[in-house]
C-alpha cells in the first residue's frame, strides 16, 4: 500500500516528535500502526531515522565551526543531556589541519632541549598507575565499533564524552575499531585497531602522555609553551613531543614512529640510541633503531624520503612483482592472469590482456601513512599501449580502492588524459571530482607520470618532470582550467583501511560485470606518503626507470 | 534473507561497524533519543564483539546484530524503570523483520558526504536550526523559546528538513556519474 503525500508528512512529523522524545502514548500508537501495517511507512521510518542519526554525527563534527550560531543567550539544555561536546574540539584530523601547526621552525630550538628534558620526562610520567582516579585529563571524543575502558579492575564500555583520568586503560577491538580522545590545549590522539593504551596525567594536572602497548597511535600534540615534553611510551621506545603530528605503531617485535609535522625524539630502551626525527621521516625501534638512518636518496639518486611502496618490475618471471621500497612489511603484488602479461628483458611489465596485479590484503602501510600525512605522491614510468583509453570511466593504471565507486586514490587514463581521483573528507569516495591533465597530453611514449597532493590540498601533476597543466572535471563532468595546480581540499581521514592496492584494473567490477583494464608497459610505480616538490620529481626523473640506470641482476633498494 | 559468512573476525567486526548508523536508527525507535541510542548500540557492540564466536556462519548477520542490539535496548528500558518505551515491542520486530526497508537505508547511501552536499542546499537559518539541535543538544522546545515561535512549527520545519535531505540524498545516488 502506498502511503499518501499527507500520510508521508504525518509519518515525518511523528518521527520528529519520537527522535525528541515527545511521542504521546497516542502518537505513539499511531506510529506503531502506520509502521505495522505498511512497508513504505518502514523504508521512511529507517530512512529519516538513518538521516537523523547522520545529520547528529555531521554537526557534532562540525561544532566548533558552527558554534557561532550558539553563543548567543541560550536557554539551559537538558540536564540529562551531556553539553560537554558543544563547544568541544573537532575530530582529529579536521581539528590538526585548521590548528595549522607550524612547528618545524622551531625544530633547533626544540633539540636543544630534548636531551635535558628526556630524562625528567621519564620518571615524571607515571604511565603505571591503573588505580589512580584523579581529576579529568581528557574526553573521549568519538568511539568506533567496540571500545573499552578499564579503570582500576573495573572494564567498561568506553562511551562518547566519558571523562577519562589518570591510569585509565582503552581497549579498541578488531578491523574498524578505533577512539579518538581529547585533551584541550593538550593533545588530540586517535587509536585504531586492536589497540591497548593508557593515559598518564602529569603532576600540575592535564593530560602528559600515554602508554602504548599494542596497535597505532595517531598524535596531535599542540605546542607546550613552556610544559614539559608530551611522552608516548612503547614497549620498545619513548618518544618524546613538543608539539607535532605523528604516529606511532606498536607490534610485538617493534615500534614505528612517522612524523607528519615539526620533531620529535625517538629512544630506543634497549639499546639507548636517539634519534630526531622531523616532517616526512620515520624510524623502527626494535631491539636497535632502523629506518633513521637511511639515506634520503637511494643509489640511483631517487628520493626515499616518505616513499612506502616500490615496483620496479625487476622480477623477469613469475606471477609476483616485489615491493621494494624497504620500508615496514613489503606489499607484493600478485598477477592474476599470468599469459596477460609480459615480462621485459631488463625490467618492466607489458599488460597485453585484461587482468589485475594486486596485493592480496589491505595496503595497509601505505593507507597508515597517507592518513598520518594528509599528503600523496603517485609516480609511474610507464608506456600506454593506446593513446584512447575509456571504459566507462578512467582505466585504472595505480589504484587503492575497492570497486568502480570507492577508492582512496587512483592514477588512471581517460581517453588522452591522465587523471588521479583523490578521495578525501572534501570529495567523494569515488574520488570525484577528479585532478586530469588536458586532453590529448597522453602519448603512447615512455612517460614519466607524477601526480602529488600535499596538506594544504594542492594538487600537481608533472609529465617528465615538468609541471603539466590540468584540467579539473567537475561531477557533471564539466571541465574547468587550464591550471598550474589545483586545490582538493580536506583530509584523508575517511581512507577505508580495508583497501587493496591494484595495477592495470580495478579491483573488482561495477554492477554491469566490467572491469577497467589498462593496456601497456608499467617500468616503475611508486607510493608517497608526502608530495614530492618539483626539484625531487626532477631527481626522480633524471634516475629514469630502473632498468635504464642499473645493473640488470642488482636488487633495487636503498 | 542474506547468508553471511566471514573470512576472519575483523571483517566480521567491519560489517558490524557498518551496521553501526542502522542499529542507531532502529534503537531511537526503541528508546526515543539519539543520545541513549548511541550508548546501546556501543553496548551492544561491545557484545557483538565478545560474542563474535557463537555466530553461526551462514545465517544473517545483520538479524544478529539487531537481535543483540534490541535485548540490550531492553536492558536499558528495564533498567530505568519508568522511561517509555517509543515503540512496542510488535513494531519494533516488524521494523527489525523487515530486510526491504533496512536494505533502502543502507549506510553507505547515506553517507556523511551524501548529507553535507544535501546540507549546503539549505537556508542559514534552517543550517542554523539543525545546529542548535543536534550539536547544541536543544530540545524542540528550547529552540522555540530561541527563536519565539510555538514549539509545533519547530517540529513542522525540523520534520520537512529531514524529508529534505533524505529526499535529495535519495536523488543525488540517482544521479550518481558514470564510474
Amino acid at each position: 500500500m502506498t502511503l499518501s503525500a499527507e500520510q508521508k508528512n504525518r509519518l515525518d512529523l511523528l518521527l520528529t516528535q519520537l527522535t525528541d522524545g515527545a511521542l504521546s502514548p497516542a502518537e505513539s500508537e499511531e506510529l506503531g500502526g502506520l509502521l505495522r501495517g505498511n512497508a513504505e511507512a518502514r523504508a521512511l521510518y529507517m530512512q529519516s531515522m538513518l538521516v537523523a542519526v547522520r545529520t547528529r554525527e555531521y554537526f557534532r563534527e562540525h561544532a566548533a565551526e558552527t558554534a557561532v550560531s550558539r553563543r548567543q543567550p541560550e536557554p539551559a539544555p537538558r540536564a540529562a543531556t551531556p553539553t560537554a561536546r558543544r563547544r568541544g574540539p573537532l575530530p582529529f584530523s579536521a581539528h590538526a589541519r585548521r590548528r595549522g601547526w607550524r612547528v618545524t621552525g622551531l625544530a633547533a630550538a626544540v633539540l636543544v632541549g630534548f636531551g635535558i628534558v628526556l630524562s625528567y620526562q621519564m620518571s615524571r610520567v607515571r604511565l603505571d598507575s591503573a588505580a589512580a582516579h584523579g581529576p579529568a585529563l581528557a574526553t573521549l571524543l568519538r568511539a568506533t565499533g567496540p571500545v573499552r575502558l578499564q579503570r582500576g579492575a573495573q572494564i567498561m564500555p568506553a562511551k562518547t564524552r566519558a571523562a577519562l583520568r589518570d591510569g585509565d586503560r582503552i581497549l579498541t577491538a578488531g578491523l574498524g575499531s578505533s577512539v579518538v580522545i581529547a585533551s584541550p590545549a593538550i593533545a588530540e590522539l586517535e587509536l585504531g585497531p586492536g589497540a591497548a593504551a593508557t593515559l598518564a596525567g602529569e603532576p600540575h594536572g592535564g593530560l602528559g602522555g600515554v602508554s602504548v602497548e599494542r596497535g597505532a597511535l595517531r598524535a596531535a600534540v599542540q605546542p607546550r609553551k613552556g610544559l614539559p615534553p608530551f611522552a608516548v611510551s612503547t614497549p620498545h621506545a619513548e618518544v618524546v613531543v613538543i608539539g607535532t603530528r605523528f604516529s606511532v605503531d606498536v607490534t610485538d617485535a617493534a615500534t614505528r614512529v612517522q612524523v607528519a609535522e615539526g620533531v620529535v625524539r625517538l629512544t630506543v630502551r634497549r639499546s639507548g640510541e636517539s634519534v630526531a626525527l622531523s616532517a616526512g621521516q620515520s624510524a623502527e625501534a626494535g631491539e636497535r633503531l632502523a629506518g633513521a638512518a637511511r639515506a634520503h636518496t637511494d643509489r640511483y639518486g631517487r628520493t626515499r624520503t616518505g616513499l612506502v611502496a616500490l615496483y620496479t618490475f625487476r622480477e623477469g618471471r613469475g606471477t609476483t612483482v616485489r615491493d621494494t621500497a624497504g620500508v615496514r612489511e613489503p606489499l607484493d603484488l600478485q598477477i592474476a592472469d599470468r599469459n596477460a602479461v609480459e615480462w621485459l628483458p631488463g625490467g618492466g611489465l607489458r599488460i597485453t590482456r585484461p587482468t589485475v596485479i594486486a596485493s592480496a590484503g589491505p595496503a595497509r602501510k601505505l593507507i597508515e601513512a597517507c592518513r598520518t600525512t594528509n599528503e600523496l605522491t603517485v609516480e609511474a614510468w610507464l608506456k600506454p599501449a593506446i593513446a584512447d583509453q575509456f571504459q566507462r570511466g578512467a582505466v585504472r593504471i595505480v589504484t587503492v580502492s575497492s570497486g568502480s565507486g570507492a577508492r582512496n586514490f587512483t592514477l588512471g587514463q581517460s581517453h588522452a588524459s591522465y587523471e588521479l581521483r583523490l578521495r578525501t573528507s572534501e570529495t567523494t569516495p569515488n574520488g570525484h571530482p577528479s585532478t586530469a591533465t588536458l586532453p590529448g597530453t597522453l602519448a603512447c611514449d615512455l612517460t614519466h607520470v607524477v601526480f602529488t597532493r600535499d596538506a594544504a590540498g594542492r594538487c600537481r601533476c608533472f609529465l617528465n618532470g615538468a609541471p603539466a597543466p590540468i584540467a579539473s572535471a567537475d561531477r557533471a563532468g564539466d571541465q574547468r582550467g587550464p591550471a598550474p595546480e589545483r586545490t582538493v581540499g580536506g583530509n584523508f581521514a575517511d581512507w577505508d583501511a580495508t583497501m587493496r592496492l591494484g595495477l592495470a584494473n580495478e579491483l573488482g567490477l561495477d554492477h554491469l560485470g566490467l572491469d577497467r583494464h589498462w593496456f601497456g608497459e608499467l617500468q616503475l610505480v611508486a607510493v608517497y606518503a608526502r608530495a614530492l616538490s618539483p626539484e625531487e620529481v626532477r631527481q626522480n626523473r633524471d634516475a629514469g626507470p630502473a632498468q635504464l640506470t642499473a645493473a640488470r641482476t642488482a636488487p633495487y633498494g636503498p | 534473507m542474506p547468508n553471511d559468512y566471514f573470512e576472519n573476525e575483523d571483517l566480521m567486526m567491519k560489517r558490524a561497524m557498518e551496521l553501526q548508523p542502522v542499529l542507531m536508527a532502529y534503537v531511537t525507535g526503541m528508546v526515543g533519543n539519539l543520545d541513549v541510542a548511541e550508548d546501546v548500540v556501543q553496548n551492544g557492540l561491545i557484545r557483538i564483539w565478545s560474542k563474535r564466536e557463537v555466530f553461526t556462519p551462514g545465517k544473517s548477520f545483520r538479524s544478529w546484530c539487531f537481535e543483540i542490539c534490541r535485548r540490550t535496548a531492553l536492558e536499558w528500558i528495564r533498567a530505568q524503570k519508568r522511561a517509555p518505551i517509543a515503540l512496542d515491542e510488535e513494531t519494533i520486530s516488524a521494523l527489525a523483520d523487515d530486510h526491504a526497508a533496512c536494505e533502502q537505508a543502507a549506510p553507505e547511501l547515506f553517507s556523511l558526504e551524501a548529507l553535507r552536499r544535501c546540507l549546503a542546499k539549505l537556508s542559514d537559518r534552517t543550517r542554523e536550526l539543525l545546529d542548535l539541535k543536534y550539536a547544541g543538544n536543544l530540545d524542540c522546545g528550547q529552540i522555540a523559546a530561541r527563536f519565539g515561535r510555538p514549539v509545533e512549527s519547530v517540529y513542522v520545519t525540523l520534520s520537512r528538513t529531514r524529508a529534505q535531505l533524505r529526499d535529495c540524498i535519495l536523488k543525488q545516488r540517482a544521479m550518481e556519474p558514470l564510474q
